[in-house]
């Protein structure tokens, strides 16, 4: 009689014990939401859960065409910071994001943007002369000039960095991630690019977004800078 | 009696791979130039031509064009830099590679050597003195390089 309740306790036990770990595991198979959640008061007296999702812009691609969050939109998109007379990491980026683009370049939910942090050197025909070389196309791939202050300010909301520095070489500090968003514009994961095995993980991280049910997570909102004219 | 002899056998065949493994690895003395060379391609190459030497599009060039491995085209890019269009299998490439006076004769030897050893058909190595003459003439050959 006694051992029963005691026995349930093990097995209760046992059962708390391999849960989280299933739990996590279910968990995994999405990525995680980048960022702090937006908990607002609904009219019911509840909380809503939104999330923040990447602002507005308007930039022009390497084809003279304007860009905005619209061309992006429902959209899974990996963004890179570069300049192309940079002499340090951005070729190794480059070479990470053509990997990208020969793998997803016929799946048209896929894009990849690359902002040029010298757009005063980088103009619409300079970064088309640089795509052809590299051989890269729209609209599979955007490469994109315009506000550099608006850029900048894309870096940070992109979790990645750039700033005007005259003592780096080329003239400006910069990070080499790459960024994962989803349909949404949800940040999904950041990568560094130039190292060809996180690239390997952020092609995979890929897949399970393309897989991904739209409407999953909770609701994004744009929210910080909105340079969309 | 038997189990000694035994024993003597072991101990002699680790003995003889033991000493043949430490010849065959310890780094020569052209085996330690081009692992030398090694480090500093990766960290001062590595990034626009590629680990494996491929280039980048028609961005950069590969390493793999004999042309390209002469001695003087090679060591004076790897000082002087390199601009301007560059032909290579009917390819032309507009890029720069930035100057980098950095480097001392010897790390340059160094990277010449691995960029031999790995990309050239026909591998081979120089030594001090070659590269030294070479850099010379680099810095007359074009006087524009002469700061
Ligand atoms: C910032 C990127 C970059 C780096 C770093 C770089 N290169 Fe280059 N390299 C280039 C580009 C671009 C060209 C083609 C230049 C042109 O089009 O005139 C080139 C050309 C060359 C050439 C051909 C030179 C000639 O005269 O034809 C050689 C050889 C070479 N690089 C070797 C090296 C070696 C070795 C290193 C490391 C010490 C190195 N490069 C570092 C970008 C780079």
């Amino acid at each position: 009689m006694k051992m029963i309740p005691f026995f349930g306790l093990v097995l209760l036990f046992l059962w708390s014990c391999g849960n989280p770990s299933t739990n996590a595991e279910k968990e995994l198979k999405h990525l995680p939401f980048m960022g702090e959640p937006m908990l607002i008061q609904n009219d019911q007296g509840g909380v809503d859960t939104l999330w923040p999702a990447l602002p507005a812009f308007t930039l022009a691609s390497q084809t003279g065409d304007s860009i905005t969050q619209l061309d992006l939109a429902g959209k899974i998109r990996v963004a890179d910071f570069f300049f192309t007379s940079c002499p340090t990491i951005c070729p190794m980026m480059s070479a990470q994001m053509l990997r990208i683009h020969e793998r997803f370049g016929s799946n048209d939910q896929v894009v990849l943007i690359s902002h040029s942090i010298d757009p005063e050197h980088d103009s619409v025909s300079v970064l088309a002369d640089y795509a052809e070389k590299l051989g890269a196309s729209a609209p599979g791939w955007f490469f994109l000039t315009g506000d550099m202050d608006l850029i900048f300010s894309l870096a940070d909301a992109y979790g990645s960095f750039a700033e005007k520095d005259p003592n780096a070489p080329g003239g400006f500090a910069h990070s080499g991630a790459l960024t994962l968003a989803d349909r949404q514009g949800r940040i999904r994961g950041v990568y560094d690019g130039t190292n060809p095995e996180e690239v390997d993980r952020l092609i995979l991280d890929m897949e399970r977004l393309l897989a991904e049910a739209p409407d999953y997570g909770p609701e994004a909102v744009p929210v910080g800078l909105d340079y969309a004219q | 009696m038997r189990s000694k002899s035994n024993l003597l056998l072991i101990l002699g065949a680790f003995f003889i791979l033991g000493f043949g493994a430490l010849v065959l690895f310890l780094p020569k003395g052209e085996g330690a130039t081009v692992k030398r060379g090694e480090k500093l391609y990766m960290e001062q190459c590595m990034n626009c031509h590629g680990k494996d030497g491929k280039g980048l599009g028609k961005l950069i060039p590969g390493l793999h064009h004999a042309e390209l491995l002469q001695k003087e085209r090679l060591i004076c890019a790897i000082r002087y830099g390199k601009s301007g269009p560059l032909e290579v299998d009917g390819q032309v490439y507009n890029g720069q590679m930035p100057p980098n006076f950095a480097l001392d004769d010897g790390e340059i030897r160094d990277i010449v050597n691995y960029v031999y050893a790995q990309f050239a058909e026909a591998p081979k190595s120089l030594d001090l003195p070659e590269v030294q003459d070479q850099l010379r003439n680099c810095a007359q050959a074009n006087p524009r390089l002469q700061w």
